[in-house]
């Protein structure tokens, strides 16, 4: 983990607390009083390019006002205590935790990790051809294959449609037929095609005839045949 | 079918060594099909057969898994060819401690422990796998709820939470009456 930072306190807390001990104080409110200009010289000294120094002015202002109170024991008022009551409690938990943390940064530098198991790479079944096999080798080798293979997994053989039907050609196709005759049905067009395929993109380019405003298209009513119109 | 206690640690071991992931005692139990109270007992006698050995069963939680004793790491780190000492921040080690004994946390709790942004170290944990998502709070923004995992556990050498050093919540009254012996 990367953490470039010159000063040796992160935030506000991580200060007061540094200044505190340093001055093997406790944190009670005479201490915090006690450490104000410090605090203040350091926060002066911050960049705000590594340092939020907001954060570190809210804290600032609290310690002034104390300090103000030692002078002015007169000035106090309730907003101000419970946020000092609030800053003490604070620094009292975030001790804690940094007393937490050094004792994780001592147990950490004992070195002692444990290792879980190493499962092994799971063995991925891949093809890979020997040398000198070329596509004509295999296809060979398959035809032999399935010479060899028993009746019963032999399946019939069933003839692949190599049809290539576009929109394109199919708008060139209903365009000849509208030009024959000006009407026609929605039904009427589909039986004419030869297949799922076909009828599907017959289907394509009536929609985009109708888009292009080029038919007009109209229905009687509910599950009625579509009469289909050129414009 | 109730199976011998022997044969449920045996299968129990078995799978702890093949498995990715920790593993639940919920997840032994359907698979080796023997009830939660069986598993539990035998994975108790498991851990304490493993007392002297290389090998440990660590836990965290409902979770179990099978690792190396830390203290064969220096043997096992060298032989791995793996880096021991550690390279966490004290900034980051901080953040896991708020983790450690916060969690679920999320991230403004623990910003507010911290007095300073903590994301980008959040983040940097996350991907070390030494903290996770483990959920969401119920709040306006649902923010997302911290706690570390069992690699954590794995990178402090610790074989279940009791060794964890235990952590004493501040006691606010104490503060007020120590200030007359300060001044």
């Amino acid at each position: 983990m990367y953490e470039i930072k010159v000063e040796k306190f992160e935030g506000p807390l991580d200060l007061l607390l540094e200044l505190i001990v340093d001055e093997k104080l406790d944190i009670t409110e005479v201490s915090l009083s006690a450490i104000t200009d410090k605090y203040l010289a350091e926060v002066s000294g911050l960049d705000p390019k590594t340092h939020d120094v907001a954060e570190f002015l809210v804290i600032a202002a609290r310690l002034i006002y104390l300090k103000s109170k030692a002078i002015l024991p007169t000035i106090e008022t309730p907003e101000e205590e419970a946020e000092i009551e609030d800053l003490k409690a604070k620094l009292e938990i975030y001790k804690k935790y940094k007393d937490a943390a050094k004792e994780f940064g001592n147990i950490l530098n004992k070195n002692q990790r444990s290792f879980p198991a190493k499962t092994p790479k799971k063995i991925i079944n891949t093809f890979t051809a020997p040398k000198g096999i070329e596509l004509k080798d295999m296809w060979s080798i398959f035809q032999r294959l399935l010479k060899d293979m028993p009746e019963e997994l032999k399946r019939e053989q069933v003839e692949l449609p190599s049809e290539k039907i576009t929109v394109e050609d199919k708008l060139a196709d209903l365009e000849l037929i509208f030009k024959a005759k000006k009407k026609h049905t929605f039904s009427s067009l589909l039986k004419k095609s030869k297949s799922k395929l076909d009828a599907i993109i017959t289907f394509l380019a009536i929609l985009e005839l109708v888009k292009c405003k080029k038919i007009r298209v109209a229905q009687t009513s509910n599950f009625k045949d579509i009469g289909l119109e050129i414009l | 079918m109730k199976k011998d206690n022997e044969k449920i640690k045996s299968f129990i071991e078995s799978i702890l060594l093949v498995a990715e992931k920790p593993v639940s005692i919920k997840e032994l139990s359907s698979s080796i099909g023997q009830m939660n109270s069986e598993i539990q007992k035998a994975l108790t006698e498991l851990i304490n057969e493993y007392k002297n050995k290389g090998i440990k069963i660590i836990k965290k939680g409902e979770y179990f898994s099978l690792v190396t004793d830390p203290e064969n790491s220096e043997i096992v780190g060298k032989f791995l060819n793996e880096e021991l000492r550690h390279d966490l921040s004290d900034a980051a080690i901080e953040t896991l401690s708020v983790i450690t004994y916060k969690q679920p946390v999320t991230r403004v709790e623990i910003e507010d422990i911290r007095g300073v942004q903590s994301d980008q170290l959040l983040r940097n944990l996350m991907i070390r796998g030494l903290i996770t998502e483990v959920g969401r709070k119920e709040t306006p923004g649902r923010p997302i709820l911290y706690g570390t995992t069992m690699e954590f556990m794995q990178y402090f050498g610790f074989s279940n939470e009791s060794q964890i050093p235990e952590f004493k919540e501040p006691v606010s009254e104490e503060l007020f009456n120590n200030i007359d012996t300060i001044t």
